[in-house]
């Protein structure tokens, strides 16, 4: 019996074994999972089936046989959990992987027949009366989305792995509809659900699905556009990866906001399609903890699986800009340091919830962070979205009613033009909401019109179109142009990372990580207010700051400058030669600690947990020290790595929290002052959880944490100081020299070709 | 005789295929709801118009539980609770047909709703019963989509009225077998 999706079981191993010499990504994490689940099979229990698998460990063999027990016991009481009544499709996903778990083990004859036809019994009946059954309740074939996709596949890939009755039947609905579960996404590959159930649920599903067609049909599904929107796997793999920014976490397009991402779909993405692209991605991105990949914690799993035997030569570049006619364009500067997103796909219509409203929104990162902000607020907090026109009644699935507000996904919570105030902005009826007009790699420039969204509300609305350009590979060139047939208010809204800074003509920020952005109207009214918006975003600052610009009349534009800037600059890498002193038990104290440490002879990397860059052992808790000399003299940060959890600094033995931080270091190494120990050697001491434990009773499911730390000092000078548009030409000055860019304005009548 | 579920779901399955519909009438009879569920799929597919009162009365029967009720329960920590979900403790006062009826909710409904589409029967008695429930909020969506798909599939232009009102439900599914419905009912009567 071959084990199911890994057609030769030896190569695998090979595979694995090699890339293990080689010390490289994939060799590190297997490695690390190998010892961890040696170490602890039962914290680790997602990982184990394929550790057994791969190994063929007899002490493995029998925690992954163990692990199954417990989940196939688990079904009973689980069918009275809300979750599976409400949200079969979770379930349904996992359900999936445990049934490929426990042929994996079928095919090392590891069960006894009596066992193993319980277990089977088990699993298809538990599949056959929940998912089944869920997925007869989703429209044929208009429901084309994670959860969809993700009920399909159990009953396509329970139907295939087990015979009988009910499997024949659930195999038949699964299979006819698995190719519509792609095809219904667009062309462009975007789900339109934004980052988090692309990257986390239709990602890590989508290799399973291409692989079981290409198996059924004998043929390849991978690059096949579909009926009925014209999806294929390629496309979702692609946009998949296009979601990732500089700096390694993905997009806050639409719902959910700024997340880390999902590595397995890429890896599978680079082995069908021969792109070496994907691989450069992988190597930009986090790898120091399981992500939630289809509600279930083996993403790293299928990584290697999924990762190609010959690895396909560097594309040259991990991110580069790109335009989708139906949803957006980025673009992004050579050495990937700048990174703009304009934003078009549809929305929603009546109750924009994942869908959101955001015509022309734009997403601005420089130098590793975002400067701009979207996503969804933390509702106990913020209430500045509950507008009035956007409140409903929410019926529960167990039929009480409440009041609930969808204003967070309307207009108003985005960084667009909005018209005679209405935030609470929406379509009403479906139609095609807007369009690119032109974008140009070469000359690093887009253009799309979001006319019919506004139109709906207004019909005398004639043109709403912005143009975004990235210039000298260093700044942000950006128009607006509002044309209507009478007058109205125009408001250019911004939602930007807090920090205001003075600002003589338009506004300046300066985020945690002293990246300064000037944004700046060189045509139209500077006539603004600002306001602080505590809890929106939930992810980063949990907090932005709100700017609206103004204009009235029948025309209304805007020409703006938006120039970043870097405020700190790298005067000392810290990623090497700091002492580590394992916890598990979580005893040591600083004091005891500190003596741990001067005694350890383990030296490693602070860039990623120690099972992942060194001789280890397994533990929860590590303590880091080494020590630095710091210039006098000048402001001074400590950068650390990104996603430390239950993390504290001390500095020359006094603690530092990092509570100002959360949450924003859950994707961006916080950055620490420490000025005041400057012109002295101090030492840095580090405690931090790093547990990659699976159970469900533990918090820290998902803690590890990755980045280079440093030692960071303000740059001098430089920055921006004016900017005037004349002639066609617009002039900036900034970092002590003149730019000069020729800027020909939109037309306020429609182009004809 | 069987006494495993599992076969005789297997079995109930096998007699749809075979055109068994005596078993099948006494299947969408049994106590246990695991098998009237598996012998609501088998229904639709049989193609036996016979079975359309049966599934009648067995929606009425499903009517009579308390499918929407979910029973007082308390969750027992384990070393295995910390990995898939904790063992459950029930309040003692509540029997095991409550407990089943919350396990199953509107799946037995769903098959049946479904299978009466399936066999296309416009009885008054089946129509009657779709109309109500399509409309009824305190049905699982689960059902009420089903509603929609089976009158669709049924095509009288009776059902379009309580369609149309379907297709402004908040619930996507259900809003969307709906519309379909109208599109499909009004294409049949085009047709006709």
């Amino acid at each position: 019996m071959t084990p199911l999706y890994i057609a030769d079981l030896a190569a695998l191993r090979e595979k694995l074994e090699r890339a293990e010499g080689e010390h490289s990504r994939i060799g590190r994490v297997w490695r690390a999972m190998r010892k961890a689940v040696a170490a602890k099979p039962f914290d680790y229990y997602w990982h184990v089936p394929f550790v057994a698998l791969v190994t063929e460990d007899s002490g493995a063999i029998q925690a992954a046989k163990e692990v199954l027990r417990w989940y196939v016991a688990a079904l009973d009481s689980r069918q009275y959990s809300s979750g599976l009544q409400f949200h079969f499709w979770c379930m349904s996903f996992p359900h999936a992987r445990w049934a490929v778990y426990f042929q994996w083990l079928q095919a090392l004859g590891a069960w006894e027949d009596e066992e193993a036809k319980a277990l089977r019994q088990r699993l298809l009946d538990y599949q056959f009366l929940n998912f089944f059954y869920g997925l007869r309740t989703k429209p044929e074939p208009e429901c084309a989305d994670n959860q969809t996709m993700s009920l399909a596949l159990s009953n396509a890939l329970l139907g295939t792995i087990f015979e009988g009755e009910l499997a024949a039947r659930m195999k038949v609905d699964g299979l006819r509809r698995l190719p519509d579960t792609i095809g219904g996404l667009r062309s462009s590959g975007y789900s339109g659900e934004g980052s988090t159930y692309m990257s986390h649920v239709v990602a890590p599903c989508l290799p399973f699905v291409v692989e079981l067609l290409n198996q059924h049909h004998g043929e390849e599904w991978f690059s096949r556009q579909l009926p009925p929107e014209g999806g294929s796997a390629e496309a979702i793999c692609r946009m998949t990866g296009r979601l990732f920014m500089p700096g390694g976490y993905m997009l806050p397009w639409d719902h959910y906001g700024y997340i880390t991402g999902t590595r397995a779909c890429l890896a599978y993405a680079a082995q069908k399609s021969g792109d070496g692209w994907y691989l450069d991605l992988l190597r930009q991105v986090d790898w120091s903890h399981e992500e939630s990949a289809g509600w279930g914690l083996d993403d790293l799993v299928w990584s290697l699986v999924w990762w190609p035997n010959e690895e396909p030569g560097s594309s040259g570049r991990a991110f580069r800009g790109w335009a989708e006619p139906e949803e957006g364009a980025a673009l992004v500067s050579a050495d990937e340091k700048l990174y703009l997103l304009q934003m078009w796909d549809r929305s929603e219509p009546k109750m924009p919830t994942r869908q959101h409203v955001n015509p022309n929104a734009l997403i601005l990162a420089a130098y590793g962070v975002p400067l701009t902000l979207d996503g969804i607020p933390i509702h106990q907090l913020c209430t500045v979205f509950d507008y009035d026109d956007t409140w409903r009644i929410i019926r529960n699935a167990d039929f009480a009613e409440k009041r609930g507000n969808f204003g967070s996904g309307c207009g108003g919570a985005h960084g667009i033009i909005l018209l005679d105030g209405w935030e609470g902005m929406r379509c009403g009826s479906e139609y095609r909401q807007a369009e690119l007009l032109a974008y140009s790699e070469e000359e690093q420039s887009v253009t799309a019109d979001v006319t019919p969204i506004y139109r709906e509300r207004w019909p005398d609305v004639r043109r709403v179109v912005r143009r975004s350009r990235l210039c000298h590979d260093r700044f942000w060139v950006i128009e607006d142009l509002i044309v209507c047939g009478d007058v109205h208010q125009a408001t250019a809204r911004w939602y930007l990372r807090e920090g205001l800074v003075g600002s003589e003509r338009g506004v300046c920020t300066e985020n945690a990580e002293g990246v300064r952005l000037h944004l700046v109207p060189v045509l139209g009214p500077d006539e603004k207010e600002w306001e602080s918006v505590a809890g929106y975003p939930d992810k980063l600052d949990g907090r932005s700051l709100r700017v609206d610009f103004h204009q009235r009349g029948s025309v209304c534009r805007w020409l703006w400058i938006a120039w970043p800037h870097q405020g700190r600059e790298e005067i000392e890498d810290l990623c090497e030669g700091w002492r580590a002193v394992p916890d598990d038990t979580g005893e040591l104290d600083f004091s005891s600690a500190r003596e741990a440490l001067a005694r350890s002879a383990l030296t490693l990397p602070f860039t990623e947990p120690a099972l992942l860059v060194g001789e280890a052992p397994v533990a929860r808790t590590w303590w880091y020290s080494r020590c630095v000399d710091l210039p006098a003299d000048t402001e001074i940060w400590v950068r650390l790595p990104a996603d430390l959890s239950d993390a504290t600094l001390w500095v020359d033995g006094e603690e530092q929290t990092l509570e100002e931080h959360v949450p924003t270091m859950r994707l961006i190494g916080p950055h620490v002052e420490v000025s005041r120990w400057g012109g002295k050697q101090v030492e840095l001491v580090v405690r931090t959880t790093v547990a990659n434990n699976h159970r469900l009773d533990n918090s820290h499911t998902m803690a590890g944490f990755s980045g280079r730390p440093a030692l960071l000092a303000a740059c001098g000078g430089g920055g921006f100081e004016t900017a005037d548009y004349a002639d066609g030409v617009i002039t900036v000055t900034a970092d002590g020299r003149d730019y000069r860019v020729e800027h020909t304005l939109l037309p306020e009548e429609v182009e004809h070709a | 005789m069987h006494d495993n579920h599992f076969e005789r779901m297997e079995a109930v399955m096998a007699a749809g295929r075979a055109g068994n519909c005596a078993q099948l009438e006494e299947a969408l009879a049994d106590r246990d709801w695991r098998i009237r569920f598996t012998a609501a799929v088998a229904a639709g597919e049989c193609g036996d118009e016979g079975l359309a009162l049966p599934l009648v009365a067995l929606i009425d029967r499903e009517d009579l539980q308390p499918l929407y009720s979910e029973p007082r329960m308390s969750a027992v920590s384990s070393d295995a609770a910390s990995i898939f979900g904790s063992d459950l403790e029930f309040d003692g006062q509540v029997t095991d047909e409550e407990k089943a009826a919350w396990q199953r909710r509107g799946r037995v409904k769903q098959a049946a709703i479904l299978a009466l589409g399936e066999l296309g029967i416009r009885r008054p008695e089946v129509l009657s019963r779709l109309h109500r429930d399509l409309l009824d909020m305190k049905q699982d969506y689960m059902v009420r989509a089903a509603c929609a798909k089976a009158l669709g599939e049924l095509g009288d232009r009776g059902s379009l009225s309580f369609l149309q009102q379907a297709c402004e439900d908040d619930e996507f599914c259900t809003r969307t077998e709906a519309c379909k419905a109208v599109a499909q009912i009004e294409r049949m009567s085009g047709n006709e």
